[in-house]
């Protein structure tokens, strides 16, 4: 009977070492102990709701790049807490695409309360595109309060996603024509035609940064 | 090269960057197509061994794992209760171990420039940023392309040249995050914007 008994705790470790087993891909391409330190964010995440693989490939992102582990645990954490305050915001049946462009804009320098606005923009669409065209602007060295503007005024314009994609490039049009990024943003945001007969955008609210 | 002729490729680059757009339908078409194809025939021991054989991934929480292992104690003792032979059962897979994903992919085009390069490829967040995974293809006068099909969503990339020279797309953003004082290119894709 011991045996028995013996043979369950075996397979029970067995098991619950399967549960919480590395990503073979982890495992593959980092040393061990970054490998260990990383499934162990990621588990953490998961267990929160966050997706695991966009920090499996933030993680490899700096395999490939050769970073140390310390910086691989570092932008995994970085990327979690993102996810996480962008879940928080966006509500639990928010998409992996678009948490993860939501992770981007809190990266670029949006906040919370932006997201929110965004959101209360656009209640019922995805917002992947319109975080991600944030992000992009703001790469572009628009200032991140004038690209969450341009973003918010898009949507309460009710610009769909490819009017979005088509904001970004002529700002970037602009920008690489010689306008200063802060100002061809604006000008095109304003130059969006409203879709909705009578419908009146907000100005921005003077809190903003 | 000349001006002209770094014009002309330039403007070739520039057509072979628009997105293609794959109808809705896309995918129930090829497979409606596939379907209509007569299946190659495969004996019944080869599609056991095939079932058998093929790896899958079975992600089980902690509780599961516990309440799998104490069903296998149950059994195990059992078995040694009644000293039988035991009768192998099969346990099916559940449907959701095998799910097939239904995620609304675009095919992306990318290309890059480069007249000496000896190989290209591409790397990012779409395939485990292996440098292995999506080679360019080289076409005349420097041009290197490839299409590959990508989830909607924001998908950070650069192009890996000669296996170890990190190039960033020019015609695309940089993306913010930075985390590893290497910057990325960023497209993202959605269902009627790319």
């Amino acid at each position: 009977m011991s045996r028995l008994v013996s043979l369950a705790i075996a397979f029970l470790a067995l098991t619950s070492t399967h549960a919480t087993a590395q990503d073979p891909r982890i495992r593959d391409r980092l040393d061990r102990a970054t490998a260990t330190a990383v499934s162990s964010l990621i588990d953490s995440a998961t267990r929160a709701g966050i997706p695991a693989e966009p920090l499996i490939q933030r993680a490899l992102q700096g395999s490939i790049k050769k970073a140390p582990g310390s910086l691989i645990i570092a932008a995994v954490r970085e990327l979690s807490v993102e996810l996480g305050a962008a879940k928080s915001v966006l509500g639990p049946q928010s998409p992996r695409a678009e948490l993860v462009a939501a992770a981007s804009a809190l990266h670029a320098g949006a906040t919370a309360t932006d997201l929110r606005t965004l959101r209360a923009a656009r209640p019922r669409q995805p917002l992947t595109v319109a975080l991600a065209t944030l992000a992009d602007l703001v790469s572009h060295g628009v200032p991140v309060a004038q690209a969450t503007e341009t973003i918010r005024v898009a949507l309460a314009k009710g610009a769909n996603d490819a009017e979005i994609v088509a904001l970004r490039r002529n700002i970037e049009r602009d920008i690489k024509a010689g306008a200063p990024p802060s100002a061809a943003a604006g000008v095109r945001a304003r130059g969006l035609p409203a879709k909705k007969t009578g419908q009146h955008v907000q100005p921005a609210s003077k809190d903003r940064r | 090269m000349s001006d002209r002729n770094e014009e002309f490729i330039q403007r070739i680059a520039q057509t072979l960057r628009e997105p293609v757009t794959l109808r809705a339908d896309f995918d129930a078409r090829v497979m409606a197509a596939v379907r209509t194809e007569p299946a190659p025939a495969i004996s019944t021991a080869r599609r056991i061994w095939n079932l058998a054989a093929t790896p899958r991934t079975v992600h089980l929480s902690p509780i599961a794992g516990f309440a799998l292992a104490a069903g296998l104690l149950m059994a195990v003792v059992a078995i040694g209760r009644e000293r039988n032979v035991a009768t192998m059962r099969t346990a099916s897979l559940s449907a959701a171990a095998a799910q097939i994903r239904s995620d609304t992919v675009r095919l992306v085009q990318f290309v890059f420039v480069s007249q000496d390069a000896k190989s290209v490829s591409l790397v990012g967040d779409f395939n485990d940023w292996n440098k292995e995974k999506t080679p360019l293809h080289e076409g005349a006068d420097g041009l290197w392309t490839v299409s590959i099909p990508l989830p909607n969503g924001r998908h950070q990339y650069a192009f890996m040249v000669n296996g170890e020279r990190w190039m960033l797309d020019p015609s695309a953003p940089t993306a913010v995050e930075n985390s590893y004082g290497t910057p990325n290119s960023v497209v993202t894709v959605s269902e009627d914007a790319l």
